[in-house]
């Protein structure tokens, strides 16, 4: 019998920018937890406002609290009230609230995964009839491993499953529909390279890799996003993007914030894992990846791993020569007076741990030889700030240097993430007057005032995309095995060396002097942001 | 930025010395800003507008339309208003009145920066002077190698030598097919001539599409049911309801006061299915107490059956939206499986959509193209 194939919508011609995913059905494993309350809730929200979810589409939520659905939505709707600046419009909310569902369970219940397909097939009879699944993990990450076996176990994982386990749910879909399943995992994946594989491992027990979706929320910020669009799809700068004209690069992650209320976490992490190994070296992957034969998501993906696995790897003396990591001390944060690290709620009084790492590494390939990236990522800074910065070489020929005010600063590309979503292009120019003075001026294009809209939160976008299964701004398994193979020679030596190699920073300043010094004896400086 | 701009400076001055007297405009628009601000202004030009009105009152609405445009995209406003056809007025069209004009700079606070945001507006009325005169007078008042903005304000011909001219000289040309005499005198239930007058000005929609000019042409009208589309197209993103498209046979639209919207509609409807009169179509007229725009969509099949199969409709008062479907899921009554608060409609959020569209729109084409056939009322 041959295979019918259904016709494309007809009605979707010429709305091609606005893609609709298909009607489905949403679970979030930890609904009540922090990153749904402060993210996933209003993202989807705003999602349902602005008609970008489909129609039919449901939201079950799944935690430990006894609650039923309308308790479930009072709170969703408290989060929203919130969340959200501008508020919570009736009209929305009552389309909103008609798809949000409360199933309680604790996470390594097997019987709570048959009630959720039992319920999930129920809902998705009732609203949307394609048996279509999205499984969110926003649990703490120690709760994956149940998570994964409890959805396969229950039948839930839509894959081949494992052969010596018998699944005991329901599918939920119509007889012939199928339907998707796809599951979406919040960072951290893993703590090192052998736990992240074995997370992969698990995962792969229940799901294929195109049923996987590794989310680091950076990928979704349209000024990420925009480093590939500004790159290629401009013939000005491509041919500059290179060792012959790249004089180094710099990415900065800065916050301003401590660690808070998440000092026991971040004991366990660190500034190298919470942020490093995912956040800034995705960035630095869009910097460095060669161009993709096409904007398919495995093309894209392909040259991001390509670009990570080309990373020049750090061990022993050289980790101690390229990589200082810090720790802040007491100081003071936008005028107000902040505690150390150590003396932070759940944090010990002689920890090690550090909140602020800076390195020089170098990707080895054609493009990037002998270019410095110089990194650094590190909490109780005087500002939250996230920028990838490409420092250009001086011209051949300084023809005015001489009683010109001195060298020309050299060309700077800023590709501004956060918190003021922009690109800025320093470029020299001829101060007016009978002299020839160069002075650097600024061309500044803001994504908040040139195109008059908000930009959507990353969460929104990435929701919406792995909802229509677009898995291009998710990281992949060898992804992420590049990242902590990098990350893990670095840890290594940190775990061997002593106490020395810590070194303090005043809360308030840019790191500590080591990092500024790391910069300094290549000739260059760190960017003022 | 938000809001219309305050002006800051308002001069008439000789139209050849627009642009030197606009160096002056700007010289004081800066000193005023140090002297009650204590710091200069940015002013800022990303678009050019050209609004060609047919009356001073007409233009005044534009100019307020653009002025909330322009609080995104700073630029400089060149309004000419053309009194033919209006009683008393010159039967030539967007011709000078004079040889002078009304200069203006508008500042508005920029939100992030704190910073005031300058931009600023030329504003000739016509009559008097030749239609070459004022073209010419148009284009050396245009800031070079900034994308042009044409705004065609109320009914237009597509043979009309001036509406011609501006999509010749404009990157993107706004007309409202919706803005016929018909629809603008507000809803009249049972009046057959409105449907006829949208059916009409389709007509010189597709003459002027087919124009040999530089401008993308884009109907306000148009953009107005891009709600109702996607609501439709969503509806049949469900691969079991793509299953029923051979099995329609009827669509009925219903509206208040917005003929034109309503044979778009159907015509775009049809033009989804393949080609003319592939369904039935009956459009209606409503009256909402002043309330303008689609009010009801419904798809039929080829039974006999007393309810829809699908079914868009708009609560009064409000920009809410249902989609309802019968008979799914074994289940035969009527289920609203989504409701929706579209996006206002304001025209310069309107002007807006149009700007940042960079392709031609083919499916607007077809559409237009097929309103004879769809609209058979």
């Amino acid at each position: 019998m041959g295979v019918v194939t259904l016709p494309e919508n007809p009605f979707r011609e010429g709305l091609e920018l606005r893609r609709s995913p298909e009607a489905s059905t949403m679970v979030i494993f930890g609904a009540t937890g922090d990153l749904s309350r402060r993210k996933l809730l209003p993202s989807l929200y705003v999602m349902h406002r602005q008609g970008v979810l489909p129609a039919g589409f449901s939201l079950i939520g799944f935690a430990r609290r006894p609650w039923d659905d309308g308790e479930f939505r009072a709170y969703v709707r408290e989060s929203l009230e919130e969340g959200l600046q501008e508020g919570v419009e009736p009209a929305a909310w009552s389309g909103f609230e008609e798809a949000l569902f409360f199933t309680p369970g604790e996470f390594d219940e097997p019987e709570a995964y048959v009630g959720l397909a039992s319920l999930t097939a129920e809902i998705d009879g009732r609203r949307a009839g394609t048996g279509n699944r999205l499984f969110y993990l926003a649990a703490p990450p120690s709760s994956y491993p149940a998570i994964i076996d409890g959805l396969g176990r229950a039948g839930l994982g839509g894959g081949e499953g494992r052969p010596d386990v018998e699944t005991v749910g329901v599918t939920g879909a119509e007889p012939g529909r199928g339907g998707w399943a796809r599951v979406v995992v919040e960072k951290p994946f893993g703590h090192d390279r052998s736990s992240a594989a074995r997370l992969n491992g698990q995962l792969k027990e229940w799901f294929r890799e195109e049923q996987i979706f590794r989310i680091d929320h950076y990928l979704g910020k349209e000024t990420v996003q925009n480093i590939l669009v500004f790159r290629l799809a401009n013939g000005i700068f491509e041919p500059v993007w290179n060792r012959e004209w790249v004089d180094h690069v710099q990415i900065t992650v800065a916050e301003d914030l401590g660690v808070g209320g998440r000092g026991p976490y971040f004991e366990e992490t660190g500034n190298m894992r919470d942020m490093v190994q995912n956040h800034v070296l995705q960035l630095l992957a869009l910097v460095a990846m060669e161009p993709p034969a096409s904007f398919e998501p495995d093309a894209v993906r392909d040259e991001r791993a390509k670009a990570l696995r080309a990373l020049r790897p750090l061990s022993g003396a050289q980790v101690d020569g390229d990589v200082i990591r810090g720790q802040y001390s007491p100081g003071y944060v936008g005028g107000e007076p902040v505690l150390g690290y150590r003396e932070e709620s759940g944090v010990a009084s002689e920890s090690d741990v550090e909140t602020f790492v800076a390195m020089r590494v170098f990707v080895d390939s054609w493009r990037w030889a002998g270019v410095p990236f110089y990194v650094r990522a590190g909490k109780r800074m005087p500002r939250r700030a996230t920028e990838i910065a490409i420092q250009f070489k001086q011209p051949p020929l300084l023809l005015f240097g001489e009683g010109a005010g001195g060298e020309p600063e050299p060309n700077v590309l800023a590709l501004h993430i956060q918190p003021d979503e922009g690109i800025t292009l320093k470029v020299g120019s001829k101060l007016p007057g009978p002299s020839i003075d160069v002075h650097p001026v600024h061309m500044d294009f803001r994504y908040g005032t040139s195109f008059g809209r908000r930009s959507p939160e990353a969460y929104e976008r990435l929701l919406l995309d792995s909802l229509l299964g677009d898995s291009t701004l998710f990281s992949r398994e060898d992804s992420v095995d590049a990242g902590w193979s990098f990350v893990d020679r670095i840890r290594a030596r940190w775990e061997e060396s002593d106490r020395s190699s810590l070194h303090v920073y005043e809360a308030g300043s840019w790191g500590p002097q080591a990092a500024a010094d790391l910069v300094r004896r290549d000739g260059r400086r760190w960017r003022r942001l | 930025m938000k809001g219309e701009g305050v002006p800051v400076f308002v001069r008439e001055v000789p139209l050849s010395a627009v642009s030197q007297e606009l160096e002056s405009a700007w010289s004081a628009t800066d000193e005023e800003s140090r002297r009650s601000r204590g710091e200069g202004m940015l002013r800022l030009r990303e678009l050019n507008y050209v609004v060609c009105a047919r009356t001073e009152a007409e233009a005044e609405v534009a100019r307020a339309t653009v002025g909330r445009l322009m609080g995104e995209r700073p630029g400089r406003v060149v309004v000419l208003v053309d009194t033919a056809g209006v009683p008393g007025g010159d039967p030539a069209a967007c011709r000078l009145q004079s040889t002078s004009a009304s200069i203006a700079t508008r500042c508005l606070l920029d939100g992030g920066s704190g910073q005031r945001v300058c931009s600023e507006e030329v504003v000739v009325v016509a009559s008097g002077e030749e239609a070459r005169a004022a073209r010419t007078a148009v284009f050396g008042l245009l800031v070079p190698d900034l994308p042009v903005l044409g705004r065609w304000i109320g009914s237009f011909s597509a043979d009309d030598e001036t509406l011609l001219w501006l999509g010749e000289a404009a990157d993107h040309l706004v007309v409202d097919t919706g803005a016929g005499p018909a629809d603008v005198g507000g809803p009249v239930p049972g009046r057959r001539d409105a449907l006829a007058d949208a059916i009409e000005t389709m007509r010189d929609m597709r003459v002027l599409l087919d124009a040999p000019m530089r401008a993308r042409v884009h109907d306000l009208s148009w953009l107005r049911i891009e709600p109702w589309r996607l609501m439709m197209a969503e509806l049949f993103d469900d691969p079991s309801r793509r299953r029923l498209i051979p099995d329609i046979g009827r669509l009925s639209v219903r509206h208040a006061g917005a003929s034109g919207q309503a044979v778009l509609y159907a015509a775009w409807f049809d033009s989804r299915l393949g080609g003319v009169g592939s369904v039935s179509v009956d459009i209606q007229e409503e009256s909402r107490g002043g309330e303008v725009g689609l009010v009801q969509v419904e798809v039929w099949d080829r039974s006999d059956r007393d309810t829809p199969q699908l079914s868009l409709s708009r609560r009064p008062h409000s920009r809410v939206i249902s989609a309802r479907v019968t008979g799914e899921h074994g289940r035969g009554q009527e289920v609203t499986i989504k409701t929706l608060e579209t996006p206002s409609d304001e025209e310069w959020l309107l002007l807006r959509r149009a700007l940042e569209s960079t392709r031609p729109d083919p499916v607007f084409r077809q559409a237009v193209g097929l309103v004879g056939a769809a609209s058979s009322a």
